[in-house]
């Protein structure tokens, strides 16, 4: 698939960090979109069409496993790679359970996160 | 968070939270040096001179928000240990992030720490809170016996006498000389040593030639 036509979906409720990255994710030619929390994500997923979802694991209100969940209830084939705290393994391992592709830690490196973004699209 | 110590609990639940804030600012920092250095590929032949000055302020941003993360990642799992009365622990891995995370204090001491590769290091279930101030205790008292420049050396040797064991040693002879056993056991800070001993049912013994300390770990 080529990178102009992959949407990509980010949820997170550090807006800082999400535009950064979503422009970062742009200057590389995908089209990036913001979600600041589980619940406008899931309504994001409901109402458009995305080829995969960077999902932050700790978020006050609806938090990243609880997301995962209803994401899969929408659309169990969509993508999702978590976004953890340094050292968070076990809910990086726990998303991974209920139906994640991956997880990476933050701070992201920006290629291993391409990387894992066209392995998920490809594997789909 | 049942049968901890409040205080302590209290503490490690606000300093696992500030270090989780903490660790998403420096993701935000990390993200923008990226896009700085984005913006700055793009615009090399715009840049002369200074596009070289700019990357290497842009790796200087990189390696201390690493280093960031790696001290707070380590607080963070540190401060988490108050929320178990008992859990298991492998002794290698305790023993580096308390390592680690203590290295400026143990400096301060004008003493350096080593800590020797394990791959066989054996696990056990204590209390994770009280097993790290063992450990500091330990080291700290060795770093008090010692004169300036000593390398404390820290293993864990494998052996069937003592499955769960932990060395500290000094590389100079000259240390703790003065310190004989009857001295040894009414200082303030080895009786603090043997109490928290007690509490998870390890020991501590002296060694010497080189001075140190056997601690043996149930």
């Amino acid at each position: 698939m080529n990178n102009e036509k992959i949407k990509i979906l980010l949820i997170d409720d550090e807006e800082e960090f999400a535009s950064t990255l979503a422009e970062r994710l742009e200057l590389r030619g995908y089209v990036a979109k913001i979600a600041k929390g589980g619940e406008s994500g899931i309504s994001l997923i409901a109402h458009e069409s995305f080829d995969i979802v960077l999902l932050d694991l700790m978020m006050p209100g609806l938090n990243g496993l609880d997301t995962l969940k209803q994401i899969k209830i929408i659309n169990k084939h969509l993508p999702v790679i978590l976004l953890t705290g340094h050292g968070s393994v076990q809910g990086g391992t726990e998303g991974m359970r209920i139906g994640a592709f991956d997880f990476l830690m933050k701070p992201l490196d920006i290629k291993k996160l391409i990387k894992k973004i066209q392995l998920a699209i490809n594997n789909e | 968070m049942k049968n901890i110590n409040g205080k302590a609990a209290f503490s490690g639940m606000v300093t696992a939270s500030v270090t989780h804030e903490l660790q998403n600012v420096l993701a935000i920092i990390k993200e923008n040096a990226g896009l700085m250095e984005d913006i700055l590929h793009m615009n090399q032949k715009d840049m002369s001179g200074s596009g070289d000055r700019l990357q290497k302020c842009i790796e200087s941003i990189k390696k201390q928000t690493y280093r960031g993360v790696g001290l707070t990642s380590g607080l963070n799992q540190f401060a988490h240990t108050a929320d178990h009365a008992l859990m298991q622990i492998n002794l290698y891995d305790t023993v580096k992030k308390l390592v680690f995370l203590t290295q400026r204090l143990i400096t301060k001491r004008g003493v350096e720490l080593l800590l020797l590769d394990s791959d066989q290091s054996p696990s056990i279930t204590t209390d994770p809170l009280l097993f790290y101030n063992l450990l500091f205790l330990c080291i700290n008292y060795i770093a008090e016996e010692s004169c300036p420049k000593t390398v404390i050396q820290v293993s864990i040797p494998i052996s069937s006498i003592h499955p769960a064991g932990i060395q500290f040693e000094c590389n100079t002879q000259d240390v703790g000389s003065d310190s004989s056993a009857r001295q040894i056991s009414l200082s303030p800070k080895w009786i603090e040593i043997t109490k928290i001993c007690d509490q998870i049912n390890a020991t501590a013994d002296i060694i010497t030639e080189p001075f140190g300390i056997f601690l043996t770990c149930s």
